[in-house]
């Protein structure tokens, strides 16, 4: 798993909201809805745009490793969903090979929270969910799911951080005791390209 | 929140292996997806570009309805990842709202096969289990299994090239394994560049 980041449109989606109550198909489920929380639709708005990135991975996760791969990347973000979502392309130069990856996001404001999805070209029908969900606090954005590696339970967090209009940090860190303690496995260092 | 969309492609990724009834289905849509070695990542070139969308919905699935919802829409597509993943990003302006939503395809080499995801801004903090196809004959056929109304059934989306400049997709639900099917959902695609 690896990066991934949002964006977005808070009026359209607020208008969006507003007048979705009226005339809805038969079918549709509708539930009574709280009120949105639009207050991280904005967080990655910063983030479009073309980027260089540098990349520090630990050759092995959760195995004692003090081994780092560093390589370059290149990365182009986008919004999607109408502002409600965002996109990005990663080329990504591991010595083994060149990658890419893509990462959808999007913003839920029934809870306020993102969720990240990880597309890796190598294993392009990997499953997609469960995503990466969570919220930025003070400018930091933490984002959890459970996974497995190695047949076994592990916590995974992004985390986002620094996020300029020329600069952003992410890191990836797995848990293998249920959140106690984090090993970082991968820092991702984004300098603006365009 | 309101889901004024949580249709096009329903839930529940479980339950349905379990039915005998569906696995032996399931090897027959395997038939019916055709024999692997045709494919590539040029299939979904066609629908590249960008769209103007007519949809035609029905309003009950399932029930024996004949009453259909019509309304318009946009797509655009592109192809991302050196051509392995196939994106529309797409909005459809019905009565009950404007919905917004991302169609991610990716191409599996190994097994010449596509995954087909739908991401709904109505529904952002999930993603339902892919339809999983190929084309054949010019029609890219996804199948997937899926609970609707509490009842297993088999969902089948189709792509395909019209012209250069139309295209379709359209959604079938099978309540018996794949016997009979009922089209639920048709877009029709022309193209505006």
């Amino acid at each position: 798993m690896t990066a991934g980041m949002n964006v977005l449109g808070a009026a359209i989606l607020g208008l969006a909201l507003a007048t979705a109550a009226p005339a809805l198909a038969s079918q549709d489920n509708v539930k009574a809805k709280p009120p949105a929380d639009l207050s991280g639709l904005h967080a990655f708005d910063l983030r479009v745009g073309k980027w260089r990135v540098s990349h520090r991975r630990l050759k092995e996760r959760l195995a004692g490793s003090t081994e780092w791969q560093e390589f370059t990347g290149e990365q182009v973000w986008w919004k999607t969903l109408d502002g409600q979502g965002n996109a990005d392309d990663n080329l990504l130069r591991l010595p083994a090979g060149d990658y890419w990856g893509f990462t959808m996001r999007a913003y839920d404001p029934a809870t306020g929270l993102w969720a990240i999805w990880w597309l890796d070209s190598r294993n392009p029908h990997g499953p997609l969910d469960p995503p990466v969900k969570g919220r930025f606090i003070d400018g930091v954005g933490t984002f959890y799911a459970d996974d497995t590696l190695r047949g076994k339970p592990i916590k995974v967090r992004f985390t986002w951080s620094g996020i300029t209009a020329t600069s952003a940090h992410w890191e990836q860190a797995f848990s293998p005791d249920g959140g106690k303690t984090w090993e970082t496995n991968w820092y991702s260092d984004f300098t603006k390209a365009d | 929140m309101a889901r004024p969309d949580p249709d096009r492609r329903t839930l529940l990724a479980l339950a349905l292996a379990a039915s005998p009834a569906l696995g032996a289905a399931r090897r027959s849509f395997a038939q019916d997806l055709g024999p692997p070695g045709g494919g590539s990542i040029r299939d979904f070139d066609f629908f590249l570009g960008s769209w103007r969308v007519a949809h035609r919905r029905l309003r009950k699935r399932l029930a024996g309805s004949d009453d259909w919802e019509t309304f318009e829409g946009s797509t655009v597509c592109q192809a991302l990842l050196g051509g392995v993943v196939n994106l529309n990003e797409s909005l459809a302006r019905r009565a009950s709202g404007p919905t917004s939503g991302l169609g991610l395809r990716a191409y599996d080499a190994k097994t010449d096969t596509w995954a087909d995801w739908y991401l709904s801004a109505a529904d952002p903090l999930t993603i339902d289990k892919p339809g999983i196809g190929r084309f054949r004959d010019g029609v890219g056929t996804f199948l997937s299994e899926d609970v609707f109304e509490g009842r297993p059934i088999v969902v089948r989306g189709r792509f395909s090239s019209l012209s250069p400049d139309e295209a379709q997709w359209d959604q079938a639900f099978s309540p018996d394994g794949g016997k009979t099917w009922e089209v639920n959902w048709v877009m029709r695609y022309s193209r505006t560049a």
